[in-house]
């Protein structure tokens, strides 16, 4: 498996069009689906993808195959995910100094009391109110999969953070869907 | 052991990954402890239906803008000086328009109103528009100089597109002018409306839609152009498709 993905980037580096688009075949559903849901709206989505594989393009030289090609393109997509999402941030801040900062992304309380079944789009709804840090984890490890030593690898930090962080999203989200 | 001890488990045990011995405790206390069973049961029901979540899809649409987008990378990384006069400046204009348009796509995501994430927050917290007239002013003058931006870029791509339209089909030419019409028209009336109200925020964002996808056709017919001149037609024919549609 890790021949073939360094076969693969070897093939795009080397120009190979058509292997850069099996690349992208193979990859851009989900790292769209993470896009999507980290940044908010389908334009943002679609503008964060692009950028995802040009700047993994550019990149491709300095893939080792020490992880997997999938999870090397998630690191890097989901960096620029969350440098976009600060700088956004950045701005909406400067335009708006009467929010606070710190209760920006806080629940505002709970969405529903549905006792047993959790609707989706409810679902979909309080992952986007999570912080930064603890919705790109808990995307990575509970939507898109990720067992934590390959989430701590993508977001750069250490497996006991990768549980924590999940940890503390399930809380809150346990909290915005009114059941904690 | 107390229950902070056993709520720190649970997300392991949800997991499967709690070591036997563990999870065997674990179970005898959720068995005895109402708070912590519904904790674990909620933190199932979240893994599960987080699981099932529907995977949203990029359009088509976003790999015929990236290819145009590594193509035109791939030009910029080749040795300047192989190339004819009349090529280097049709591939400086592309990798411009391209430059530009990633910053004014950027900048304009970036800057515009767009109501917070939060909004409880939002529904406690002044607005801007009703309170700061330098603001709305600052705001007016950064989408004119985005709306600049754009033109910029749709100029240089409408020049090059223009001199390799003669190896177009002319029905798929004929299609292309169509739509390039019909965004023309949104761009106009959005204009007129904005002339009319320059805060209305649903013309500025139609606008901004209307050039992003005049912006998109272009970079599409560059594409096929290109597609055609390498004579692959299979390659063309995926772009007429999305096209036409």
């Amino acid at each position: 498996m890790r021949s073939a993905d360094l076969e693969l980037a070897k093939r795009c580096r080397n120009g190979d069009a058509a292997a850069f688009e099996e690349l992208y075949r193979t990859h851009a559903g989900r790292l769209y689906g993470l896009a999507f849901r980290m940044a908010g709206s389908a334009q943002e989505a679609e503008d964060l993808l692009q950028e995802m594989f040009l700047h993994a393009h550019r990149k491709l030289g300095t893939f080792r195959g020490e992880s997997s090609l999938g999870t090397w393109l998630y690191r890097l997509g989901m960096n620029q995910c969350l440098d976009y999402l600060r700088g956004k941030q950045a701005r909406m801040s400067q335009a708006t100094d009467s929010l606070d900062a710190a209760g920006a992304g806080e629940p505002a309380g709970p969405l529903s009391s549905t006792p047993v079944v959790i609707h989706r789009l409810d679902l979909e709804r309080a992952i986007r109110r999570l912080p930064d840090g603890c919705r790109a984890a808990f995307l990575l490890h509970d939507v898109e999969g990720f067992e934590h030593h390959e989430v701590a690898s993508i977001l750069g930090v250490s497996e006991g953070t990768s549980k924590s962080q999940v940890h503390k999203a399930r809380m809150k989200l346990r909290t915005m869907l009114g059941r904690g | 052991m107390n229950c902070d001890v056993y709520q720190a488990q649970i997300g392991d045990f949800v997991d499967g990954t709690l070591d036997p011995l563990s999870e065997q405790r674990l179970l005898g206390h959720l068995a005895t402890c109402p708070d912590c069973s519904a904790m674990a049961d909620d933190f199932n029901t979240i893994r599960l239906t987080a699981r099932g979540l529907d995977q949203p899809v990029p359009p088509d649409r976003a790999w015929t803008r990236l290819s145009a987008a590594l193509e035109a990378e791939r030009y910029q990384e080749r040795r300047w000086w192989t190339f004819s006069p009349g090529a280097r400046w049709q591939i400086a204009a592309v990798a411009l328009a391209l430059l530009v348009i990633v910053a004014a796509v950027t900048w304009t995501a970036l800057r515009q109103v767009t109501p917070a994430p939060a909004p409880a927050v939002v529904a406690t917290a002044p607005g801007p528009s009703t309170a700061d007239p330098d603001l709305v002013r600052s705001v007016e003058t950064e989408l004119k100089l985005a709306e600049e931006h754009y033109e910029k870029a749709i100029a240089g791509l409408e020049q090059i597109t223009n001199a390799g339209r003669s190896t177009l089909d002319p029905q798929v030419a004929a299609v292309l002018q169509k739509n390039l019409s019909i965004i023309d028209q949104a761009i106009g009336e959005s204009r007129d409306a904005l002339r009319a109200q320059p805060a209305n925020e649903v013309a500025q964002q139609s606008l901004f839609g209307a050039l992003r996808s005049k912006v998109t056709l272009l970079q599409e017919t560059l594409t096929l152009i290109n597609e055609m001149r390498k004579g692959n037609q299979e390659g063309a024919a995926r772009i007429v498709s999305g096209l036409n549609q």
